[in-house]
């Protein structure tokens, strides 16, 4: 049973490029990255690794709070204006292996993301809004 | 000071050390040609929180809006007092070759009231702190080639305390929808 809606699930899996990973800095100051990503439709969570990955500030940022946010959305139409996406926060668990199946050249470390708030906007119908929290 | 490889978008990777006054042509350039940012706030228990907005930049201060904004998480953070503030602005000039390139911003933001398109209205005004930005030439990615992230420690960060250069925030037009 998954924590995201079907309509969620199908945008998750639409092959939008890139998504926007936040991460807190040691004195607080937030950060946030462009990364690709990819559902995990077995965990139900939002992997991602990336070339060198232990040696990133967003690495170092987890090791210290798991807490993070990711964003994926896009523009799907100018005129009308249309703006459609997700935004998943939640923890960001550290795993040793497996981020080098995530694309060419990757390091083998990565981030596995278990949401606990997912808010989306624009999935369903222009005006269409879902904010909740899970698990 | 030695070059770094670059990676799929060069982030954290050895960045070229600079302290400018504020954003150079090229990134005054970028920051006008680009539709949206993704802003980073932080709630006071540590959890960030990540989204897609507009913004409008006057040559000094960044500003992020919205329909009704104050009931934003984003707004929430920085009326808690977590001021702290992250932007990237990025696109991909091509998939084909892959071509990415960003501007990353971080910075303090206060709320205030600003005419906007649609009269008086809550905006939160960013003061730029630190900037990096790569690639914004536009340049295709290749695991051979050297780029280094441009790194701006902004006067505002530079001079803590000095006074804004404006006082009085006015913009002839309104944010993105």
């Amino acid at each position: 049973m998954s924590v995201f809606t079907d309509e969620e699930r199908r945008y998750l899996l639409s092959g939008v490029a890139l998504g926007r990973l936040a991460t807190v800095g040691a004195d607080g100051t937030p950060h946030v990255v462009p990364t690709s990503y990819r559902y995990n439709q077995r965990h139900d969570t939002i992997d991602i690794g990336g070339h060198d990955f232990a040696a990133r500030k967003k690495y170092r940022d987890v090791l210290r709070n798991a807490k993070v946010a990711f964003v994926i959305d896009d523009i799907a139409s100018v005129n009308p204006w249309r703006a459609r996406g997700i935004e998943i926060r939640g923890e960001a668990e550290v795993l040793d292996s497996g981020g080098a199946e995530l694309g060419p050249g990757f390091a083998p470390q990565m981030f596995r993301i278990t949401p606990k708030r997912i808010v989306s906007w624009g999935l369903e119908e222009q005006m269409s809004f879902k904010a909740r929290s899970v698990h | 000071m030695a070059l770094t490889t670059v990676t799929a978008f060069g982030h954290d990777v050895s960045p070229e050390e600079q302290t400018r006054m504020s954003f150079s042509d090229e990134e005054v350039a970028y920051l006008r040609s680009q539709r949206l940012a993704r802003i980073a706030t932080v709630a006071s228990d540590g959890q960030p929180d990540v989204v897609p907005v507009g913004y409008e930049f006057d040559g000094t201060y960044l500003y992020v809006g919205g329909l009704d904004p104050v009931k934003t998480r984003k707004f929430r953070n920085v009326q808690a007092g977590n001021t702290k503030v992250a932007l990237v602005i990025d696109d991909l000039v091509s998939a084909d070759p892959w071509t990415p390139r960003y501007l990353r911003v971080y910075g303090t933001a206060e709320l205030v009231d600003r005419r906007g398109r649609f009269g008086p209205a809550p905006y939160m005004r960013i003061t730029p702190t630190i900037s990096w930005s790569w690639n914004l030439a536009g340049s295709p990615f290749t695991h051979d080639r050297e780029v280094r992230p441009r790194r701006t420690v902004h006067q505002a960060a530079a001079e803590q305390g000095a006074s804004p250069v404006h006082t009085t925030a006015q913009h002839p037009h309104g944010g993105v929808p």
